[in-house]
């Protein structure tokens, strides 16, 4: 399940549901393979919701019920329309269900999105209100006149068919808002995205069908509605689901690019429409509608206006801030370690004996402020990696590594501290590539080699072992130390989150190992996580894409200097995250 | 014995490094506080490699690295810096500039000695 196994299992065997659903002719089969997969869609939220435990519990209920009525309404259409051969009137039962069972989908997936902000962000929300607004526009033109002009609707048909674009507007909205708001965008994400996108353009064919009065049971549009439990049920799944509530802060406002894009799309959409009218004599123009629309225009310009000149604001501002990090960044790392750099020496020659033999307890004294100068020094380091790996500046360089080797220099760097704590370090034959930073990847398997036999007793054995899975690599460490509680399991790989805050001062490290490690694989496409068991122990892993041992990548004359010094340099500096 | 020329403003750095190379590598040191001394020394002495500190007020160490590469009598002694920019994009511009080695404050005063050899391929 960790892998996300499941999760692709959900997607193969819905994508054969929906092949099915195309070849078989029999509207019973038919019947019988949707609900059959929309039930396993509601199956795949609660069990991911179960297993993956997301924040913003609320919202994944609400979007449960929406499913549960979505599976209602469906059943009491086939029932009568399939099994009982009975034309239903329209609107029907099954659109009183139907109908709410939208809501409820789009209030949850709307809960699911506000988990994301870690602050207040109304711009987003405002762009997400234009590009739906544009959307209504556009509905309003192409099937609510229709609707309302139409004969053969009652007044109950018109305000259902009405209810269909409206909801499919604040899809619209939600889908902006879910592109805007700063989270993780891991495989869950997007296939909740390309769900929603399936589940639009089906609604959008099946209001179009109503309006010729044309519907027919398994038309092609149905495929973007399978598309929507295929993608749904299958990021339930995935272990990526749990970040979808979570919130992520990030000053920078997402996209904005992107964003002016599509409300510079949205500005011209009123206008496109009254040319479309100035076009098309015959279909021409009451004044009622030419001021209404011309009235939306204006509004809409206005409002994208106001919007565009708060982003370019928001982008200026994000450089400045961007600026002032950045050289606060350079001068902590300067000016912290000129002196540290003169404390710790001196502190390093007087313990080292350089400077002559010292009193047993003027010895110990020395010894205690040089291990506590090392610390500092290993502090400052990975305040400024993390700060640096979160803010995007490290540039990894990527080629394909042997992850035997990478084994090999994590061990020799870690091996003197498994000495000195009496663990053992096993290291499992591994025969895979990767793809990914040799140095960074070796720093992020210390790091965890650093946790294993921190929290190892002596005699005990820490195993270092690779498993190539589906086209990635997944490195395992495993430990038989004291574990993790469960309720602390979701907050190891945050910042200076020590299981117990006693442990930075037993232990020495620095609480950020685990959040840079975590950044590392990150910054590799790859995920982290962790398995435990109290008293009886942890593993680790982390995945990596994998290459075939065949496809070696050269390196040129002058990057192999290059990686050279920078392995020199880094080798040098590992002196101090190595001793953590 | 090696001869090494250690630059660096901060006088107490000079001090630990001029100490730790002294006393736990048992070479001789000579010591510059600034670019313009450094370059001198460098020309009178003729030391086996340079020890030099990349960010100094008026010459820094890349430029002192230029002025030491276009003088034939210092062209050919190595030289290391000695940086507390550890990023491996600094690292690569480093290397660019033809620098023989590149090491890291805080730097561990009972190993800085082998750290230059290595950089520098000696033998001890």
């Amino acid at each position: 399940m960790r892998s996300g196994l499941a999760s692709r299992a959900f997607l193969a065997g819905g994508f054969v549901a929906t092949l099915a659903y195309f070849l078989i002719s029999s509207d019973l089969a038919e019947a019988i393979i949707f609900t059959v997969l929309q039930a396993a869609a509601l199956v795949a939220l609660i069990v991911g919701v179960r297993h993956h435990q997301p924040e913003a519990k609320g919202a994944w209920l609400t979007l449960g019920a929406g499913l549960v009525l979505y599976v209602a309404g469906n059943l009491v259409w086939y029932v009568y329309q399939v099994a009982a051969n009975v034309t239903l009137p329209y609107p029907s039962v099954s659109d009183a269900l139907l109908v709410p069972a939208y809501m409820l989908l789009l209030v949850g997936i709307g809960g699911v999105i506000w988990s994301r902000f870690a602050r207040a962000d109304a711009g987003s929300i405002i762009d997400a209100g234009i590009i739906g607004i544009a959307v209504g526009v556009l509905a309003w033109e192409f099937l609510v006149q229709n609707y309302l002009s139409d004969p053969n609707l009652s007044g109950l048909g018109r305000g259902v068919s009405i209810a269909y674009p409206t909801i499919d507007a604040l899809t619209v909205a939600l889908l902006a808002l879910l592109i805007f708001v700063p989270g993780s965008r891991g495989p869950a994400f997007w296939l909740l995205g390309v769900g929603l996108v399936g589940q639009l353009v089906a609604d959008i064919g099946y209001s179009f069908s109503v309006l010729a009065g044309s519907f027919e049971f398994g038309t092609t549009y149905f495929v973007g509605w399978m598309l929507f439990y295929v993608c749904f049920g299958a990021a339930m799944l995935h272990p990526s689901m749990s970040s979808l509530s979570e919130p992520r802060s990030s000053r920078r406002p997402e996209l904005p690019r992107l964003r002016m894009a599509f409300l510079g799309l949205a500005a011209t959409l009123p206008l496109i429409i009254i040319g479309f009218h100035l076009a098309d004599l015959e279909r021409g123009l009451t004044p009622g509608e030419g001021l209404g629309l011309l009235f939306a225009a204006g509004a809409m310009f206005l409002l994208v206006l106001f919007r565009m000149r708060g982003l370019l604001v928001d982008l200026d501002e994000s450089r400045r801030i961007e600026r002032l990090k950045d050289e606060f960044v350079s001068v902590v790392s300067h000016e912290l370690r000129t002196p540290l750099t003169s404390i710790r020496g001196a502190l390093g020659l007087v313990a080292g004996g350089a400077t002559g033999p010292l009193p047993d307890k003027a010895k110990h004294m020395v010894e205690i402020a040089s291990q506590n100068a090392d610390r500092l020094v290993r502090l400052v380091n990975d305040i400024l990696d993390v700060e640096r790996m979160e803010s995007g500046k490290v540039q990894m360089e990527m080629r394909s590594c042997s992850v035997s080797e990478l084994f090999r220099r994590s061990v020799e760097e870690m091996q003197p501290m498994a000495d000195e704590a009496g663990a053992r370090l096993r290291v499992e034959p591994a025969d895979a590539h990767v793809i990914a930073d040799p140095d960074r990847i070796v720093q992020a398997i210390t790091n965890l080699l650093n946790n294993a036999i921190k929290f190892s007793s002596p005699g005990s054995e820490v195993v270092l072992a690779a498993v190539s899975d589906a086209g990635e690599v997944r490195v395992q460490i495993s430990d038989t130390g004291r574990g993790i509680p469960a309720r602390h399991l979701s907050k190891i790989f945050d910042r200076f989150q020590q299981v117990d805050p006693s442990d930075s001062r037993d232990k020495g490290g620095t609480g950020l190992g685990l959040a840079i490690s975590k950044s590392i694989v990150d910054h590799h496409g790859g995920r982290i996580w962790a398995d435990t068991q109290e008293d009886v122990g942890s593993t680790f892993y982390f995945t990596l894409p994998a290459v075939g041992s065949m496809t070696q990548v050269p390196a040129r004359e002058d990057e192999a200097r290059v990686n050279e010094l920078v392995k020199k340099g880094i080798a040098g500096r590992g002196d101090d995250v190595v001793l953590l | 014995m090696k001869r090494v020329l250690v630059v660096d403003d901060e006088d107490h750095i000079r001090e630990i490094a001029a100490t730790s190379l002294e006393v736990v590598g048992g070479w001789e040191v000579i010591t510059a506080s600034s670019g313009t001394e450094a370059l001198s020394k460098a020309e009178l002495e003729r030391p086996d490699a340079i020890l030099l500190d990349v960010m100094m007020p008026e010459m820094d160490g890349p430029s002192l690295l230029a002025r030491l590469r276009k003088n034939d009598a210092t062209r050919a002694i190595p030289v290391v810096f000695l940086t507390a920019k550890v990023q491996p994009t600094e690292r690569a511009r480093f290397s660019d500039l033809g620098v023989d080695g590149v090491l890291a404050k805080p730097f561990d005063p009972m190993t800085l000695h082998r750290e230059v050899a290595a950089a520098l391929g000696w033998s001890e």
